[in-house]
C-alpha cells in the first residue's frame, strides 16, 4: 500500500468520525551492515522496516499511533485506537492543527540511497589490518560500518505533501586496550559518511582515540580532591556540556515550566566565548536534519552568540503552548565557533585539572547539577599533561561550568553531523581516591 | 502472527548451515500526565520476520516486516547469503556449541488471564493519581505520572529442531515529582511494576497508592533541603534497589563474554576471588525463591534451554554468560543468554535477571554500624568499563552520623572499581527488592531484571 493510498484511507475514516485534521508520516528504511566482533568480522546484517505514524485532531483534543504492519485492516484498528485516544485526550487550546497549517509541496534528497557492499567490505577489512598492525594491543568490541537510508512521506489534511530520502555511512568503533593484566577503559567514536573514499581509521577522532586507548593502559588512579579546570574533549561537549542545557530550550521543560532559559532570549546566559550554531543547511554534513518534527523545512540558526540566548527550540505546538515564537530547527547540526589558541596552548593555562576524554555520568538534574567518572581522561599539571587517570569522579553546575569557560581551541572535530572544537570551563570539582 | 507451521515450511530439516527464523512482535504502550495534562497517549506495534545464518564462521541476519511464509523465506535466502559473501571473502575459525537438548519445543505465555483494561480507564485511572497528588502536594513545580507497558512475543525454529513461542509482558507505573528549591529545581522519580500487563498490577489498593504518594512527595520536599555528599570515598548502605543495579553494571556486564573477549578485566580472573565471601552473584534464567523473575527466559532465541548462571559463588568468580559461539570458544556452557530486541535485531549477549542474594543481616544493624557515611536509594542511570570500574547515579539518600541517618541528600553519583568494591562489602541484609523498569543498553535495548539485598561497602561518590 503507497503512502497516498494510506493517508486517503486513514482520513476517509477519521472524518466519518468527525476528525478535523491528519496526518499520515510513512518512512521505509532499509540498513545494511558489517559488524566486527572480538576483533574480527562477524556479521553481514541486511534489514528492511516500514513505520507509519498517524496523528489526529478532533476539537482541540490530539492523538499519535505508531505502527508498521499496513493493510486496511491495521488501518482501520489504527483509526479506532485513535478515535478512543482522542476521546479521553483533554481540550488542549493550543491544539489548533498538525504540522503546517498551509498546505504545500516540498521534497529534500540528501546522500546516497543505496549500499556499496564491495567497498564497505573492502573498507572495513582495511580498518581491521591498519588497527591490528597499528595498536597491536587494541580490542576492537562491537564496531562496524553500517549504511541506512530512508525514504519518507508526511501528507497532512492541510494538502501538505512533504518527501525526504536521505542516506549516509556510518562508522562506529568501540574498543578498549590489552596488555598482560592491564587493561584500559573502553571507549567509542562514531562518524557519519557521505562517501567511502578515505580509510576509516583516519576519519573523525578514530585514529586519535585508539592512540589514547592504548596510552591508557597504563591509568593510575587519581589521587585527591580539588576544584579546578578541565579541558573536555570535542567527542564530549555536546553529551557533557550541551545536552543538559539544550534540554531547557526545548518542549518538555518550556511547557513544565522547568526551564532556566525559557525567559532568558536576549539575555547573556553563559560565557561570551559560547557562539552555538544549529547548521541544519550546511550541505557537507553527511547527516541533515531535512525537514522539523513539524514538517517545515529545516532552517538554520544561531542558538547562542557570544553567550547571548538567541532562540529556544521548541515544536509548533510547544509554540503555541507557551506563546513563545517556533524553533527553526529540533537542535541538530551543532556547530561550536572554535577559539584562537590551540589545545597545546589551553593545556599551558591548567595549573591542576583533567583532560576529560569522555564522561560516564547521571542525567544533569533539572538546576543543572551534574556529577560522573572522567573516563578517558588524563592528569594536567603545571600546564603539562601528567598521564592517564582513573577513578576520578568530576561534579558541578553544568551553568556555572558554561559561564566560567576560560578557552576554545582551534582544533576543531567533525564527526559527519557536528563540529566541536575542546572547551576548557572552571569550577569543576574532581575528587578521586583517598 | 506466524505459527510454528509457517516456520517449519521454511526450515524443513537440518540444513547444511545453521539457520534460525524468528518472528517478532514487540507491543508497547504509554500514557503519560504532566501538570494534569494528558502529554502521551501512545500505542506501537512492531513486527516482522527475521533469519539469521551461520556458515564458516561468519554470520549472515536479515529481516522484513511483512509476516507471511514468503516473507520469511526471502529473509532465510538473504541470511544465508550474507553470511556467504563473508566467507567467501575471509576465513574465520568459530563454531556453535551443540544443544545439550535439541528436542526442545516450548511454549508460554505470561499474559493475564484477566480480561484486558480499555486505554480509556488506564487514562482516568492516571488522571486520578495525577489529582491526588496536586491537592496533597500543590506546591509542586511540576508533577508527572505515567504507565508503560511492553509485550514481547516471539515464535522461534531452528535448523537444530529447536521450536518456542512466547509472550512475556511489563508494566510499570511511575511518578516523578519536581519541587523549586534555594538551589534550583529538585527531581524524584519512583516506579512500581514488574512482570504482567497493567491489569496484573494495577490499580493498586487505595491505601498502597496512599503511601506511595507520600514516599515520593515527602521524599521529594526532603531532598529539596538537601545537601551534596562530600566528594571522595566513604562507607554507605546501599538500599535493595540500588543493589541491583550494582549487579548488573559492575559485575554483569563485565563477565559476558562478548566484553570478555573485548578485554574486560573479568577475563584474567576466573576462578580468582572477587568479592566478599558473604557475596554470591546469580544471573536467573525464570524462576527466583519459587516465583517468576521479572523477565522469564525459558529457552533463548539460539534454541538454548535458560539455565540459572551463577556468576560469583562465595566470592569467586565461576563463570561467563555466553552465547553458543562464545560458549564453544571457551568451552563453558550456554545458558541461554543470546536474546534480540526487536524483530530486524540480531540476538546478541544479555543479562536476564542479575542478582546479588540476600545475607543475614537487619538494615538497621547495618546503619547503626558506621559512623560517617551515607544510605543510598533511589538508582537512575548506570554504565559498566571494561576495567570493571562502574557508576550509577541515585537519586536519594540520607547521609549516616554516629550509626543513624541525618541530613537528606540531594542527587549524587556514585562510582568505584566494581571487584575492589565487592571485596569491600561487610554485610549483607536479608531483604531483597528487584527492579525491572529500565532497558539495558548495548547495541539494542534490554528489558532486563535487576535485584538485591541492602549490602554495606566502600565506594566514591561525587558531590561537593
Amino acid at each position: 500500500m503507497q503512502s497516498e493510498q494510506v493517508f486517503n484511507k486513514a482520513w476517509e475514516l477519521l472524518k466519518e468520525r468527525k476528525f478535523q485534521a491528519c496526518e499520515v508520516i510513512d518512512t521505509d528504511s532499509r540498513l545494511a551492515e558489517m559488524q566486527i566482533d572480538a576483533g574480527d568480522i562477524s556479521l553481514m546484517r541486511t534489514t528492511l522496516d516500514r513505520s507509519v505514524s498517524i496523528r489526529a485532531l478532533r476539537d482541540h483534543r490530539y492523538a499519535s499511533i505508531a505502527m508498521n504492519q499496513v493493510t486496511d485492516s491495521s488501518i482501520e484498528s489504527a483509526v479506532e485506537a485513535l478515535d478512543v485516544a482522542a476521546q479521553n485526550a483533554p481540550v488542549d487550546e493550543a491544539r489548533v492543527c498538525i504540522g503546517p497549517e498551509v498546505g504545500g509541496v516540498d521534497s529534500l534528497k540528501h546522500g546516497p540511497q543505496r549500499e556499496e557492499l564491495e567497498p564497505m567490505y573492502h573498507r572495513m577489512q582495511e580498518f581491521l589490518t591498519t588497527a591490528k598492525k597499528d595498536f597491536p594491543d587494541l580490542k576492537l568490541e562491537q564496531s562496524g560500518l553500517t549504511f541506512r537510508s530512508r525514504t519518507s512521506r508526511r501528507i497532512n489534511s492541510s494538502g501538505l505533501t512533504v518527501s525526504e530520502q536521505s542516506g549516509e555511512y556510518q562508522v562506529m568503533a568501540m574498543f578498549s586496550s590489552k596488555r598482560g593484566e592491564k587493561t584500559s577503559s573502553f571507549n567509542y567514536t562514531g562518524v557519519s559518511l557521505s562517501r567511502l573514499e578515505r580509510p576509516l581509521i583516519e576519519m573523525g577522532a578514530v585514529r586519535r582515540l585508539l592512540e589514547s586507548s592504548v596510552r591508557e593502559l597504563d591509568h593510575a588512579p587519581l589521587k585527591g580532591k580539588f576544584v579546578g579546570r578541565v579541558i573536555v574533549a570535542p567527542e564530549c561537549v555536546l553529551p557533557f556540556l550541551f545536552g543538559g542545557i539544550l534540554g531547557h530550550l526545548g518542549d518538555s521543560r518550556v511547557i513544565a515550566g522547568t526551564s532556566r532559559l525559557a525567559d532568558q532570549v536576549g539575555e547573556r546566559v553563559l560565557s561570551r566565548e559560547i557562539t552555538l550554531r544549529a547548521d541544519v543547511e550546511d550541505e557537507s554534513f553527511a547527516e541533515r536534519e531535512l525537514f522539523t518534527s513539524d514538517g517545515y523545512r529545516a532552517r538554520s540558526t544561531t542558538l547562542f552568540e557570544n553567550g547571548v540566548l538567541k532562540s529556544l527550540l521548541l515544536s509548533e505546538y510547544g509554540a503555541r503552548k507557551s506563546n513563545r515564537p517556533r524553533g527553526f530547527n529540533g537542535g541538530s547540526n551543532l556547530v561550536l565557533e572554535p577559539g584562537a589558541h590551540s589545545l597545546d596552548q589551553m593545556i599551558a593555562q591548567v595549573e591542576r585539572g583533567i583532560l576529560v576524554g569522555r564522561f560516564s555520568g547521571g542525567d544533569p538534574a533539572a538546576n543543572g547539577d551534574i556529577s560522573g567518572v572522567a573516563k578517558n581522561s588524563y592528569l594536567i599539571e603545571n600546564g603539562k599533561v601528567v598521564g592517564p587517570i582513573s577513578e576520578a569522579m568530576l561534579s558541578g553546575n553544568l551553568f556555572t561550568m558554561m559561564n566560567s569557560v576560560f578557552g576554545l581551541s582551534k582544533e576543531v572535530l567533525d564527526d559527519g553531523s557536528s563540529r566541536m572544537p575542546y572547551v576548557g570551563v572552571d569550577q569543576v570539582t574532581v575528587s578521586g581516591v583517598d | 502472527m506466524l505459527r510454528f507451521s509457517d516456520l517449519r515450511a521454511v526450515i524443513s530439516k537440518p540444513g547444511d548451515h545453521y539457520l534460525e527464523c524468528r518472528f517478532q512482535e514487540n507491543r508497547d504502550l504509554r500514557i503519560g500526565f504532566l501538570n494534569g495534562q494528558l502529554v502521551t497517549n501512545l500505542q506501537s506495534s512492531k513486527s516482522g520476520v527475521s533469519a539469521r545464518s551461520f556458515s564458516s564462521g561468519y554470520w549472515g541476519f536479515s529481516s522484513a516486516v511483512a509476516p507471511t511464509q514468503a516473507a520469511l523465506k526471502e529473509v532465510a535466502q538473504e541470511a544465508l547469503k550474507n553470511a556467504s559473501f563473508l566467507g567467501s571473502r575471509g576465513k574465520k575459525m568459530a563454531s556453535l556449541q551443540k544443544l545439550r537438548d535439541d528436542r526442545v519445543s516450548f511454549s508460554r505465555s505470561y499474559l493475564s488471564n484477566k480480561p484486558r483494561v480499555a486505554v480509556s480507564t488506564w487514562i482516568e485511572y492516571l488522571k486520578s493519581i495525577d489529582q491526588m497528588i496536586a491537592a496533597k502536594y500543590p506546591n509542586l513545580k511540576s508533577r508527572s505520572v505515567s504507565l508503560m507497558s511492553l509485550d514481547m512475543e516471539r515464535v522461534v525454529r531452528t535448523t537444530d529442531g529447536v521450536e518456542v513461542h512466547t509472550v512475556v509482558p511489563r508494566a510499570h507505573l511511575a511518578i516523578a515529582l519536581t519541587l523549586q528549591s534555594e538551589v534550583g529545581p529538585v527531581a524524584l522519580r519512583d516506579v512500581r511494576g514488574g512482570l504482567g500487563e497493567p491489569q496484573d498490577l494495577f490499580p493498586l489498593a487505595d491505601s498502597e497508592l496512599e503511601q506511595w504518594i507520600e514516599k515520593v512527595g515527602e521524599g521529594v520536599l526532603r531532598k529539596a533541603n538537601g545537601v551534596l555528599p562530600k566528594a571522595g570515598v566513604a562507607d554507605v548502605i546501599l538500599a535493595p534497589d540500588l543493589a541491583g543495579i550494582l549487579a548488573h553494571e559492575a559485575v554483569g556486564h563485565t563477565t559476558e563474554a562478548d566484553l570478555v573477549l573485548g578485554g574486560s578485566v573479568a577475563g584474567d580472573l576466573l576462578g580468582k576471588p572477587v568479592a566478599s565471601p558473604l557475596v554470591s552473584l546469580v544471573d536467573y534464567a525464570h524462576t527466583y525463591n519459587g516465583e517468576p523473575a521479572p523477565q522469564p527466559v525459558h529457552v533463548d532465541d539460539e534454541g538454548v534451554l535458560a539455565e540459572d548462571t551463577p556468576i560469583i559463588d562465595r566470592g569467586i568468580l565461576t563463570t561467563f554468560m555466553h552465547s553458543r559461539e562464545t560458549a564453544a570458544q571457551f568451552d563453558q556452557k550456554a545458558t541461554g543468554h543470546a536474546r534480540a530486541f526487536l524483530f530486524s535485531d540480531e540476538p546478541l549477549i544479555r543479562m536476564r535477571n542479575t542478582a546479588i542474594l540476600p545475607g543475614q543481616s537487619e538494615i538497621e544493624e547495618m546503619i547503626g554500624s558506621i559512623e560517617h557515611g551515607y544510605f543510598l536509594t533511589n538508582p537512575g542511570n548506570g554504565q559498566a568499563d571494561t576495567t570493571g570500574e562502574f557508576m550509577f547515579a541515585v537519586g536519594a539518600g540520607y547521609e549516616i552520623e554516629n550509626g543513624k541517618l541525618s541530613r537528606p541528600l540531594r542527587d549524587a553519583t556514585i562510582s568505584g572499581v566494581a571487584f575492589d568494591m565487592l571485596k569491600s562489602v561487610t554485610m549483607v541484609s536479608k531483604d531483597f527488592a528487584w527492579e525491572s523498569s529500565g532497558y539495558c543498553g548495548k547495541k539494542q535495548p534490554m528489558p532486563v531484571g535487576m535485584g538485591g539485598p541492602a549490602i554495606k561497602c566502600r565506594l566514591s561518590l561525587g558531590g561537593q
